[in-house]
């Protein structure tokens, strides 16, 4: 059936629909991963997003069930170029997968000139509809996103993944279960909370180390979180990943500002600035930080994207506060950032070690 | 921080052979960049018009036999700083493996000892990756029954077996699945010395290659991921590839990628590396089957699919520049720490000369191939291998048609270069898909694609194009829908032929700008033309190496001289042509394997003053514009004679210039030619061979290329074949001629004239200073003045 | 046979880290100087001082010191440690915060061997020790501020540093 994706400015891309009928509407995002369609539409970050893949022949590897990065899917709609009607797996093909996640779809698009659309006129707001009316134009025009994307994804409860090594909490802002693999990789003893937490809740666990998940929208969005995070980050050592990372740095009087071409592409090429070291790392986000409040703070940037300079990491000088604005967990993309969850291992256990004598607690 | 130890470079050139890859590309590139990075570069080569250049890079070409002796020679003479072996195709490797020890200081650039060697031998190969923990195929050679029982009960069936004699040569790998093939080939005769080699078979597995560029400060980066469409058995070259490899999930994706960067970090490899991987989808088993740490049919196919500038990258790692700190040009900065994205796209697939069927197996029996780009398997299936055009996949079609069941699945189970062919056939027969997928190993998806090409197009099937499926078909590249009247002239926003940008959308790499394009279907158009005029070269697809050789040469001097005239080059054929990159910001290339971009009308008609058209015939010689390039004989009186001469000549319609003369002499059952001997001719001979062109050009008033053979005939001169444009003789009258004749042609199309009344000094003028001695159509000498004189004199004097 | 315990990006990673503590830990780096103990020790603090001027745009002097006799990969017998005679410096470290450099640390008498030659050459006002390695077997009372990574290995063992700059490529091996 042929259907239309519908861009805030009016722009039309047609194409043929699949998954669920529905209409629907979202924040329109280009993702330039090459692989790991399921992570993607499983990945919390993509909450209230129509997700457009830029890949030729999607689903040709198949779905992988290992691949899920929260239980339910999150974003509101695909569109993608070709897909490949089967798996080379024999696992089930990419648009009944969609179907069964009642997601809607819309292939054949001209994925290549959307994608340059929004390079040149910023992310928007888009709908997958049946028709390209102006009424259908003004519909999206009147639509607001709503900002409790964070809220909607976070888990409401406090839920464990034991182990026997240190004990981290994460705040979850929209995890993704791949940090929690890196994790558990290395015998963290981890406890994931609500984005609300309280300094007190957080601190009634006695963790050696909290880290900031990554997470969907703007992170001003979250005023009670940033407040713990003062709290907190003078007394634990912090991880920030994504958005956690924004928090981390608007509770430092840093600013945030929104990057002009959005990072969303599963191997960019990250530099650390102490050696040169070259990294190629998942990158999801379409905020930065601005260079002249982190000139002035006291942190030092630690990482930056070869590709257009912007600051990829930083790192407190005095306090055991370190943060990435990409994805060290991959899931998808190369694995080269994995290195990230070993620092801040070090980073707490170095912590442990300053205070002297152990935690009463062990 | 460049290497400050290396100033002068020996480059190792690929020898002169058919079933070399052509590396004249990477080969342009690599020394383009060195010569403008300051560096002194000498080259020994066997056939030095493969350089695609006059020569202007180097300080020294040295034509020899490119062998370890004499590039041993060469570095015991001149003392070079280092060598470089990655554009000498695999001859360099083994070069540098036998020069081990042998040639003190002296740097190996790109690939070193022990990698060269690790790619020859078996067993060093296997101990490096174990060593490395990296998989490779449990392998045994042994003479001790006892071992080689123990080590068959350890990998169990399916495994392949050779003996191995004691004067190195095996006889070839026996399948081997089951207790009685077993016996059957221990019982074969023993003959003393003779080893058994055994190792697991992986026949079947899906075969990936990835390649890695890496710095001297262990920076990687994966510039491109290829698959082979047919499974491991079919040699990889004699497979349908696709890049990206779209079969890989995440974590296939991200394991090979850590073992291609983990292998070349364990050989300390600087520069490229492409590596080989066998892969088992069912049972997610892999093995590294290669590797290859120079530049290669992969890289070349790599950098057309990408636009990473892979050679001039790979130079410049070599020379100690950080992977994100190079130059394309003196002046111009690149960031090579990008892993290339790509949105669309590319297949390769190969041809063979001759037509009819082919089996294949591990050897390659391929002769050439020709690459497609789209946005979907069916667009590029369609466009390629299943492109009747190319293929002449109706006659095959026909063909398979009238088999019967058991003859047809007698191909299913031994493959042919016509296998889709086939497995369409079969899917038409309702063959079951994972059965076919089984029996041969071609993964589904690609069955899956056929079957859609089946449903939904009209490739080789009765019927009409109408508004209902015209769009669906477009996007399936469907020959000869593409451009469509139904689709142009629709109102409503409709899919249709269009020109893409073979370079992605990524935020990395931005300012890298290239006009490489592709005809494929969406909504919009991104060609970007230029205010200049335009010249179009149309080129045909071409299957020989030599022929490709003779192609990568004329357009790169038709596409300078066009751009130097002021006017924008535009190069379309069925097939891409890969640019040298100084050229490739300034040439317009557009591939189009259905030739539909005239109907497109993206390039304004006005705007067009010539057309050159390389291909043997024409389509439209009625547009006066159209200049046909390749040679057309006019006569042959088939007299023959044991001294000649062929003569390349423009003319202007009216006047001519001749600036490049061939001296041909058959002695003692070999054939002798020298270029440019127009400065040792005698004015007798001069005007003597002036007066029959005249002659001969009487009737013609066009601006065109000639060429002339004449033989010597009792002391006279006697034209006995006229062409009418360029023969394949182009590289070396433009290699020997100072007059650059490709560009004298285009400023001749453009208008301007030759002087009358010309001296014959000026007709033949030639201010060449080595000349270029070639026996026997296959060895290469450069040779200066005093010695071409003595060689000529002693071919005049045995003049009959 | 050597055996590999510590590859090129593992000790790069060290370094890092090393380098991220000293800064977390001096509060303002202005007044440090890098001292390293030859041959590989020197090659420490040029890879920790490029490190904190990527980091902090600051340029930390470094200076050698050359305490040869007294390797702990050596047979150590009892050398009379007033012996030796330690090169001048050829930097100023009065009122400075000295971090020491070495590879390796194992019985702790090249460091305090080293500290005698520091403290010979002038007054500093703090001395850190920051080393590549621990490997155990102190027979001094002397502990390193920064630790790349620690070793535990027997006293029959060898641990070998290898270093670009010198040995052509980073890795530790135990042998």
């Amino acid at each position: 059936m042929k259907r239309y994706l519908i861009l805030e400015d009016g722009t039309v891309f047609p194409g043929e629909g699949f998954g669920s009928s529905i209409i629907t509407t979202g924040q329109l995002v280009i993702s330039n991963n090459r692989t790991g369609i399921e992570q993607s539409v499983t990945d919390p970050d993509t909450e209230g997003q129509i997700l457009a893949f830029t890949i030729p022949a999607v689903g040709n590897s198949g779905i992988n069930r290992d691949f899920y990065e929260s239980i339910n899917s999150q974003c509101k709609g695909v569109v993608i170029g070709s897909s490949s009607l089967s798996t080379v797996d024999r696992s089930v093909s990419f648009e009944d997968w969609i179907t069964g996640l009642k997601i809607p779809g819309i292939k054949n698009v001209d994925v290549r000139a959307l994608s340059k659309h929004i390079a040149e006129h910023g992310e928007m707001k888009a709908s997958i509809m049946d028709t390209h009316d102006e009424h259908a134009i003004d519909q999206i025009k009147a639509l607001v996103l709503p900002p409790d994307l964070v809220k909607r994804v976070s888990t409401r409860q406090s839920y464990p993944n034991p182990n026997m090594g240190l004990k981290i909490v994460i705040v979850d802002l929209g995890l993704k279960y791949s940090i929690l693999r890196q994790l558990s990789y290395r015998d963290c003893n981890s406890i994931i909370v609500n984005y609300n937490s309280t300094a007190e809740e957080i601190e009634s666990l006695h963790p050696d180390g909290i880290i900031y998940s990554n997470g969907p929208g703007d992170p001003k969005d979250l005023p009670r979180t940033l407040e713990t995070i003062k709290i907190l980050q003078k007394k634990y050592p912090l991880l920030g990943i994504g958005l956690g990372n924004l928090l981390i740095a608007l509770a430092n009087d840093c600013q945030i500002e929104k990057l002009k071409e959005p990072h969303h592409e599963s191997s960019l090429a990250v530099k650390e600035v102490a050696s040169g070291k070259i990294d190629f790392v998942n990158h999801n986000h379409s905020y930065t930080l601005d260079q002249k409040y982190i000139g002035a703070s006291d942190f030092i940037v630690t990482n930056v994207c070869v590709a257009d300079g912007t600051i990829e990491g930083i790192r407190h000088e005095y306090l055991p506060i370190m943060c990435v604005l990409f994805e060290p967990e991959a899931a998808p993309g190369p694995t080269d950032g994995y290195y990230v969850f070993d620092e801040f291992i070090d980073l707490v256990e170095s912590a442990k070690k300053q205070e002297g004598a152990r935690s009463q607690w062990n | 921080m460049e290497l400050d130890d290396v100033h002068s470079i020996l480059i190792i050139g690929p020898i002169s052979s058919d079933k070399n890859v052509d590396l004249s590309t990477a080969l342009y590139d690599t020394v383009d960049i060195l010569h403008q990075l300051g560096y002194k570069i000498s080259i020994i080569v066997e056939d030095p018009t493969s350089l695609l250049s006059s020569g202007t890079f180097y300080d020294k070409i040295v034509v020899e036999k490119v062998t370890g002796d004499n590039v041993l020679k060469f570095i015991q003479q001149n003392h070079p700083d280092a060598i470089l072996p990655t554009v000498g195709d695999r001859n360099a490797l083994g070069i540098v493996s036998s020069l081990n020890g042998k040639i003190g200081g002296v740097r190996v650039l790109g690939a070193n000892f022990a990698a060269s060697l690790a790619t020859f031998k078996r067993e060093l190969f296997i101990k490096r990756l174990t060593k490395a923990n990296l998989p490779v195929i449990k392998f045994i050679s042994s003479d001790d029954e006892k071992e080689i029982y123990n080590f068959i009960r350890a990998i169990g069936f399916p495994i392949i077996a050779r003996r191995r004699y004691s004067n190195r040569h095996s006889s070839g790998w026996t399948n081997i699945n089951n207790l009685f093939e077993l016996d059957n080939f221990m019982a074969l005769e023993d003959i003393s010395d003779t080893k058994i080699e055994i190792e697991r078979s992986i026949r079947g597995f899906s075969e990936y290659s990835f390649t890695i560029v890496r710095d001297r400060y262990d920076n990687s980066s994966l510039i491109g991921t290829i698959e082979d469409i047919e499974p491991i058995g079919v040699h990889h070259l004699d497979s349908n590839l696709i890049s990206p490899a779209i079969s890989l999930n995440d974590s296939k994706l991200q394991k090979l990628r850590n073992y291609s960067i983990k292998l070349v970090r364990s050989f300390n490899i600087v520069g490229i590396c492409t590596v080989h991987f066998a892969y088992n989808h069912e049972t997610k088993e892999s093995y590294i089957t290669e590797f290859i740490p120079r530049l290669s049919e992969e890289t070349k196919f790599l950098e057309y699919a990408t636009s990473y500038p892979i050679a001039t990258v790979v130079a410049e790692l070599c020379l100690g520049y950080h992977l994100d700190k190079l130059q394309l040009d003196a002046g111009n900065s690149f960031n090579g720490a990008t892993e290339p994205f790509v949105d669309h796209l590319t297949s390769r697939f190969p041809q063979w000369k001759t037509p009819g069927q082919k089996y294949l197996g591990p050897s390659k029996t391929s002769d050439s191939s020709i690459m497609v780009n789209g946005f979907s398997l069916e667009e590029v299936l369609n466009k390629g291998v299943l492109n009747d055009k190319l293929n002449n996949n109706f006659e095959r079609y026909n063909e398979l048609r009238k088999l019967d069941d058991d003859e047809l699945f007698e191909k299913i189970i031994h493959p042919t270069n016509w296998m889709l062919d086939v497995l369409l056939e079969a899917m038409r027969r309702n063959f079951e898909k994972p059965v076919l997928s089984e029996i041969t190993g071609i993964n589904l998806p690609y069955l899956a694609a056929l079957q859609n090409i089946i449903d939904n197009s009209l490739i080789i099937r009765e019927g009409e194009i109408d508004g209902k499926n015209v769009e669906r078909m477009v996007e399936m590249g469907v020959k000869g829908v593409g451009h469509s009247k139904l689709l142009l002239d629709s109102p409503d926003i409709v899919t249709k032929t269009v020109v893409k940008n073979k370079r992605a959308v990524s935020v990395a790499n931005n300012e890298y700008i290239n006009h490489n394009y592709f005809v494929t279907s969406g909504i919009s158009n991104e060609l970007e033309l230029s205010d200049r005029k335009k010249i179009i070269v149309r080129t045909p697809i071409i299957t020989s190496k030599t022929d490709i050789m003779i192609r990568q040469f004329v357009l790169f001097q038709l596409a300078k001289s066009i751009d130097q005239n002021g006017l924008e080059p535009i190069i379309i054929g069925r097939e891409p042509w890969n640019a040298p990159l100084s050229m490739r910001r300034k040439v317009v290339e557009i591939d189009d394997p259905h030739m539909e971009i005239k109907s497109l009308g993206l390039i304004k008609n006005e705007s067009i003053l010539n057309i050159i058209d390389l291909s043997k015939n024409l389509v439209d010689d009625e547009d006066k514009r159209v200049f046909r390039f390749s040679a057309q004989e006019i006569k042959n009186i088939g007299l023959e004679g044991d001294t000649s001469v062929r003569v390349m000549v423009v003319s202007d319609g009216k006047n001519y210039l001749a600036p490049s003369v061939i001296y041909q002499a058959k002695r003692d059952k070999h054939l002798y030619e020298i270029s440019s001997v127009n400065n040792f001719m005698s004015a007798e001979d001069r005007a003597e061979i002036a007066s029959l062109i005249t002659q001969e050009l009487e009737d013609d008033h066009h601006v065109d290329i000639y060429n002339f053979e004449m033989v010597k005939n009792h002391d006279h001169w006697l034209v006995t074949k006229k062409y009418r444009g360029m023969t394949t003789d182009i590289i070396r009258h433009e290699l020997a001629s100072s007059v650059h004749v490709i560009d004298t042609l285009v400023k001749l199309l453009l208008g301007n004239k030759i002087d009358d009344d010309l001296s014959l000094e000026k007709i033949f003028d030639n201010f060449d200073e080595s000349y270029l001695l070639t026996i026997d159509d296959k060895r290469y000498k450069l040779l200066n003045k005093e010695e071409i004189q003595t060689k000529l004199d002693e071919l005049r004097k045995s003049e009959k | 046979m050597a055996k590999e315990i510590i590859d090129g990006q593992t000790m790069t990673r060290a370094l890092t880290r090393i380098t991220y503590e000293i800064i977390e830990r001096n509060k303002g780096i202005e007044d440090l100087v890098l001292v390293g103990i030859k041959t590989r020790g020197v090659f420490v603090a040029h890879r920790i001082e490029s490190r904190l001027k990527q980091l902090e745009n600051i340029s930390i002097p470094v200076a050698e010191l050359d305490i040869t006799p007294y390797r702990d990969d050596q047979t150590h017998d009892e050398t009379d440690i007033s012996k030796i005679k330690a090169e001048p410096l050829d930097i100023d470290i009065n009122d400075k915060h000295v971090i020491l450099t070495d590879d390796v640390l194992y019985t702790g008498r090249t460091i305090r061997a080293a500290m005698d030659a520091l403290m010979s050459a002038g007054r500093p006002k703090k001395i850190s020790l920051a080393v590549l390695v621990d490997r155990g077997h102190r027979e001094l009372p002397i502990r390193a501020d920064f630790v790349g990574k620690n070793i535990p290995t027997s006293q029959k063992e060898k641990i070998k540093v290898s270093m670009k700059e010198i040995d052509g490529e980073d890795k530790i091996e135990i042998e």
